[in-house]
C-alpha cells in the first residue's frame, strides 16, 4: 500500500525538514521528545503542539497521514488515557459505578497525558517519515563514530542496521507467504496454545530463520564479491554536510523549548 | 590485447569438505571480449566455478588467474573483484541497501571512489541496465527482473572487465528473463566479457561459446552452433535440447534435407528457402 | 469437487473488503461497483470460471496480473471482496466453510520446500493429517502414501532431517505434505519454478500421475509449453481480469494478443505463427513439434496438409456457458 504511511515509513517530500542534515535531525528528534516532557501545563503543552504542527507544516506531511502513520501505537494513547481516567481522583464526580469512579481531575489528566503521548510519538515519527532509513543508520554511525576508537564497531552496527530495514518488509512478506502455506496444511494459529497451537508456531518460526539464513548466507557471499571489508577506507554517495536548514531547524527547537518553558509560568486564570 | 586471457584455470581443483573434489584437472580460458556460457546440471560444479573467478573461492590446487593476477594472493583481491562482477541467482539476496542509489553505489564506495566521480558512476550504471531516473526508489518495491537490473548495476558500477551472472535468470519470469538478456547483450556488444550460467537454451544460443560441465569436468567446448546440436549427448548430461534443434531432428526425420539448427530464425530461412525451390 | 468464481473481485483494502462483504449479504448485490471505491487497488475483477471435476486447469499470467491471489480464493484464504467462490455450490466465505474446504483443495506454493519445518520428513508429511485430528494409524498411513505418491522411500527418509535433503527432494517432501491430506483437487503454483531441467521433466511426470490418479489439478506456470501439454483448459489472467479461457488450442490461436499481456505461446505454435506469416499453410489448431514436423514436410512434398480440428469435445459445452458469462460481466 503505497499511498499509506506507516510508522517507521519515508514519506519522500521535497521539504525543508527532509532536506536537514539527518544526524541533525537525529537529535533534534530528542530535543523535541524533551521539550514535549517541559510542558507542565495546558497552555504550554497547547504551544508544543502548536510547534509540532507547524514542523509537519514545513515537512509537508499531511497531518492526518502523520496520525495515521502512528496507527497501531494509538491504542497505547487511548490506553493511558483511559487508566488516568480511572486512577486520578479528584474535583466533581461526573460517573460512579462500583470501583469505576469518573470524576474532573481524571478527565483533565487523561486529556493531558494523552496529548503529551500523542505529541511525543508524533515528534518520533516525524524524524522516520522525513528521513529515509539509509540516512537514519548513516546518521546513526556518524554519531557513533567517535565511540569506535574506544572499540565501539560503529560502522558495522550501522551496516547491521541497515541491513535490517531492508530485509525488514521482505521478511514480512515472507511470513504472510508461510502463514498462508500452513494454514492450508490445517494450522490452527488462534487456537490453544498448548494443544497444536506450539507445533503451529514452529512451523510459522521455522521456515522464517531457515530463510534468513539462507538470505544471510548469499547476502555476505554478495557483499564480499562487492568489495566489501569494512568501514575503513570506504566513500559516501551523500557525505552528510551542514546547511543553513539544519540552523533554521534548531533555532526553531530552541525557539520551542524556550517558549514551553516560559508558557509553563503562565498561571492559569 | 584482444587475444588477451582474462580467465585461466590452470589444473584447478577444489573441494568443500576436503573429500569430494567438486572440481579436478579443470582447465579453462576465457578471452577478452568473449560471450562465454555455461551449461550443466545440479552439482556439476558451475557456480563454485563462478565463485573461482572473483576470488570467493580459492583452489585447492592448481591455479587460477584472473587478470594475470594469481586469485590466491590476498594484495590483488580487490582489483579481482572489482574487475570480476558477480550476480548471484536470488534476487531478495543480494541487494544491501532500501534505496536503489546506495545500493548501486555500495561496490564503489567500498572501493573508497570519491564524489562526483561516485555519482557519475551510479548515474552511468543505472543508464546502462535502463534504470535512469530510478535512482531514489525503493529496491523493495522492484519486481524480481528489475532487482537484478539494479545488481547488474552495483557490480557495473565498479567498472568490472568482466561481468559473471550465477544463474541469474533462474528465478525470473519470462518477461524479466528476456529484458536481462538484452541488458547483458548490450554490455557484451559494447565490448564486456560475459561469463554466464544458465539452463536456458535460448540464452546459450546467443553466446560466443558454449561450455558444458559435469561432474567438475568439461564436457563439451565449442560454438553453439557446434555444441547445442548434439542432442542425444544433451540429454544425457540432463540438459535441455533448444526446440529449434529438437524440431531440425524431427524434419530430418521426416525427409526434410534441413541442418540441425539451433535458433528459430535460422530454421526458419532454411524452411523459406526450401519452400522457395518448391 | 466442483470449484466456481462467479463474478469474483478482489481488492487489497482490507478493511473495505469486510464491510462490503457484509453488504452483500444484506442485499445480495454481486457486481462489482468501480464507481464507489475508485482508490482501490483491484487485484482480481470480474472473474468468473468453473474448475470441473477431474479437470487439468492451467493458469496463465505474468507477474502482478493476480494469479496468486486468485488461487488463494480457492481455499478461502482470502475471500472476494465482491461476488462469491462455491465449492460444490458452498460460498467459501460463510463460516467454518473455508476450514472443511482446505482438506479437500490442497494448496503447494511457490518455492513449497521454503515452507519445511519439522525435525523429520516424517514429522513434515504428517503435519497436514495432524492438524485434521486423525488418529496416529490414519496419520502413519498417510505419510506412506503421500511419499509413495512423490517417489520417496519411505523407510530411507522418513526419520531424515528434510533440511539435509537436496532441493528436489526437499520439494517432493513439501508436495507429499498437501498430498497426504488426500486433496480432491491439488493447486500448484509454478511447481517447477527454479529447477534444472531434469529435475523439471521429472516433477512434470509427476503432476500429470497425480492428474491421473484422479485429482482435479489447478497449475500456475510461466511455461506455455507446459501448460499446452498437460491442461484440459486454460485460464490467462491480465491486470486480474479473464483474458482469455479455453483449450490450449483457442487460448494459443492468437499469439499476437497473447503477446500483448506479456506472454508468449508454447514454442512450436509460436513457430508454426511465423512460418504462416512467411506464407505456409499450418491448418492445425495445436502443434507440437511431431506434428509441426510433419505437416511442414508435406506442404515442402506438395501435399496438402490435413486440418485436423480434433480438439477436445469434453468441455464444450461448458466453454460455450463460461463464454456467454464472459461477455456479460466485460462491460467495466
Amino acid at each position: 500500500m503505497p499511498d499509506r504511511a506507516i510508522i517507521g515509513q519515508y514519506w519522500p517530500e521535497d521539504s525543508l525538514v527532509h532536506a536537514m542534515d539527518p544526524r541533525v535531525k537525529f537529535i533534534l528528534s530528542f530535543v523535541l521528545m524533551a521539550a514535549v516532557f517541559c510542558a507542565a501545563t495546558p497552555l504550554s503543552l497547547a504551544v508544543a503542539a502548536l510547534f509540532v504542527v507547524g514542523f509537519y507544516a514545513a515537512s509537508r506531511i499531511p497531518l492526518l497521514q502523520a496520525i495515521r502513520a502512528i496507527g497501531p501505537l494509538l491504542v497505547l494513547v487511548v490506553l493511558t488515557a483511559l487508566l488516568n481516567v480511572l486512577f486520578v481522583q479528584g474535583g466533581h464526580v461526573y460517573f460512579e459505578f462500583g470501583i469505576i469512579c469518573i470524576s474532573e481531575k481524571g478527565l483533565q489528566s487523561a486529556v493531558f497525558i494523552g496529548c503529551r503521548l500523542l505529541l511525543l510519538l508524533m515528534g518520533m515519527s516525524l524524524l522516520t517519515l522525513t528521513t529515509a532509513t539509509l540516512d537514519i543508520t548513516a546518521a546513526f554511525e556518524r554519531l557513533m563514530a567517535p565511540l569506535s576508537r574506544i572499540g565501539v564497531p560503529a560502522h558495522e552496527l550501522g551496516m547491521i542496521l541497515g541491513i535490517a530495514l531492508r530485509f525488514l518488509p521482505q521478511f514480512m512478506t515472507e511470513l504472510g507467504i508461510i502463514y498462508c502455506a500452513q494454514k492450508s496444511r490445517g494450522a490452527h494459529f488462534n487456537a490453544n496454545p498448548f494443544r497444536g497451537g506450539i507445533q503451529s508456531l514452529t512451523a510459522l518460526l521455522i521456515p522464517l530463520f531457515t530463510s534468513a539464513f539462507r538470505h544471510a548466507e548469499t547476502l555476505s557471499a554478495a557483499m564480499e564479491a562487492r568489495c566489501y571489508h569494512g568501514g575503513v577506507g570506504t566513500t559516501r554517495l551523500d557525505p552528510l554536510r551542514l546547511t543553513w536548514r539544519d540552523a533554521v531547524g534548531t533555532g526553531a527547537l530552541v525557539l520551542m523549548i524556550a517558549a514551553v518553558v516560559a508558557t509553563n509560568y503562565v498561571p492559569l486564570s | 590485447m584482444s587475444t588477451d586471457v582474462f580467465v585461466d584455470f590452470r589444473d584447478a581443483a577444489f573441494t568443500y569438505d576436503g573429500e569430494a573434489f567438486v572440481f579436478r584437472h579443470l582447465n579453462l580460458t576465457v578471452p577478452q571480449g568473449q560471450f562465454l556460457c555455461l551449461l550443466g546440471g545440479n552439482g556439476s560444479g558451475k557456480s563454485t566455478l563462478a565463485k573461482h573467478i572473483n576470488a570467493l573461492l580459492l583452489p585447492d590446487e592448481g591455479e587460477v588467474v584472473v587478470f594475470g593476477c594469481d586469485t590466491r594472493d590476498a594484495e590483488q583481491t580487490y582489483f579481482i573483484r572489482s574487475n570480476a562482477g558477480l550476480v548471484f541467482q536470488n534476487p531478495d539476496d543480494q541487494l544491501v541497501a532500501s534505496l536503489i542509489e546506495n545500493d548501486v553505489a555500495f561496490g564503489p564506495e567500498n572501493l573508497g571512489i570519491p564524489n562526483p566521480e561516485l555519482r557519475e558512476r551510479v548515474t552511468r550504471a543505472l543508464a546502462e541496465v535502463g534504470l535512469q531516473g530510478f535512482e531514489a526508489h525503493e529496491t523493495n518495491a522492484l519486481s524480481g527482473g528489475q532487482k537484478q537490473r539494479v545488481a547488474i548495476a552495483g557490480v557495473l558500477a565498479m567498472d568490472p572487465a568482466i561481468l559473471i551472472l550465477d544463474e541469474a535468470t533462474a528465478m525470473l519470469d519470462p518477461r524479466g528473463r528476456a529484458g536481462l538478456m538484452r541488458v547483458v547483450r548490450e554490455l557484451h556488444e559494447r565490448g564486456m566479457t560475459v561469463v554466464m550460467i544458465t539452463h536456458f537454451m535460448e540464452e546459450a544460443a546467443a553466446a560466443d561459446r558454449v561450455v558444458v560441465l559435469d561432474g567438475g569436468e568439461v564436457r563439451m567446448d565449442g560454438a553453439p552452433e557446434e555444441v547445442l546440436v548434439r542432442a542425444d549427448e544433451l540429454r544425457s548430461l540432463s540438459l535441455e535440447v533448444p526446440f529449434a534443434c529438437r524440431l531440425s531432428l524431427e524434419l530430418q526425420a521426416a525427409g526434410v534435407p534441413v541442418s540441425t539448427c539451433i535458433t528459430d530464425d535460422t530454421l526458419k530461412e532454411e524452411l523459406c528457402a526450401l519452400r522457395s525451390k518448391m | 469437487m466442483r470449484l466456481a468464481f462467479e463474478d469474483v473481485s478482489y481488492s487489497y483494502e482490507g478493511g473495505e473488503a469486510k464491510k462490503r462483504r457484509g453488504r452483500r449479504k444484506k442485499d445480495a448485490a454481486r457486481q462489482a461497483d468501480w464507481g464507489n471505491a475508485p482508490d482501490a487497488v483491484w487485484a482480481l475483477r470480474d472473474v468468473t470460471f468453473t474448475v470441473e471435476p477431474g479437470e487439468f486447469f492451467g493458469v496463465a499470467g505474468h507477474t502482478g496480473s493476480g494469479k496468486s491471489t486468485l488461487i488463494q480464493h480457492m481455499n478461502g484464504l482470502v475471500h472476494p471482496t465482491c461476488g462469491r467462490v462455491l465449492a460444490d455450490g458452498r460460498d467459501l466465505a460463510e463460516k467454518g466453510v473455508a476450514t472443511e474446504v482446505r482438506r479437500q483443495v490442497g494448496l503447494v506454493f511457490q518455492y513449497p520446500e521454503n515452507q519445511l519445518f519439522a525435525n523429520t520428513v516424517y514429522d513434515d508429511v504428517a503435519f497436514g493429517p495432524r492438524n485434521m485430528g486423525l488418529g496416529a494409524e490414519e496419520v502413519d498411513r498417510r505419510v506412506r502414501e503421500g511419499l509413495a505418491l512423490v517417489g520417496l522411500s519411505f523407510d530411507e527418509l522418513a526419520e531424515r532431517s528434510p533440511f539435509d535433503l537436496s532441493g528436489g527432494q526437499q520439494r517432493r517432501v513439501a508436495f507429499a505434505g498437501v498430498l497426504a491430506m488426500e486433496p480432491e483437487v491439488l493447486v500448484l503454483d509454478e511447481p517447477v519454478a527454479g529447477l534444472d531441467p531434469l529435475s523439471r521433466e521429472e516433477f512434470l511426470g509427476l503432476i500429470r500421475e497425480l492428474h491421473a490418479g484422479g485429482r482435479t489439478i489447478v497449475m500456475v506456470s510461466h511455461s506455455m509449453e507446459d501448460l499446452a501439454a498437460l491442461s484440459d483448459r486454460i485460464l490467462v489472467l491480465s491486470e486480474g481480469r479473464v483474458f482469455r479461457l479455453g483449450t490450449p488450442a483457442e487460448v494459443f490461436a492468437d499469439a499476437a494478443a497473447l503477446k500483448a499481456v506479456g506472454l508468449g505461446a508454447p514454442a512450436p505454435e509460436a513457430f508454426a505463427a511465423s512460418l504462416r506469416e512467411a506464407g505456409f499453410e499450418l491448418g492445425r489448431d495445436l502443434y507440437d513439434e511431431r506434428t509441426l514436423a510433419a505437416d511442414i514436410a508435406a506442404q515442402l512434398a506438395g501435399t496438402p496438409v490435413a486440418a485436423a480440428p480434433d480438439a477436445a469435445v469434453g468441455f464444450a459445452a461448458l466453454r460455450a456457458a463460461d463464454a456467454v458469462i464472459e461477455g456479460g460481466g466485460d462491460d467495466a
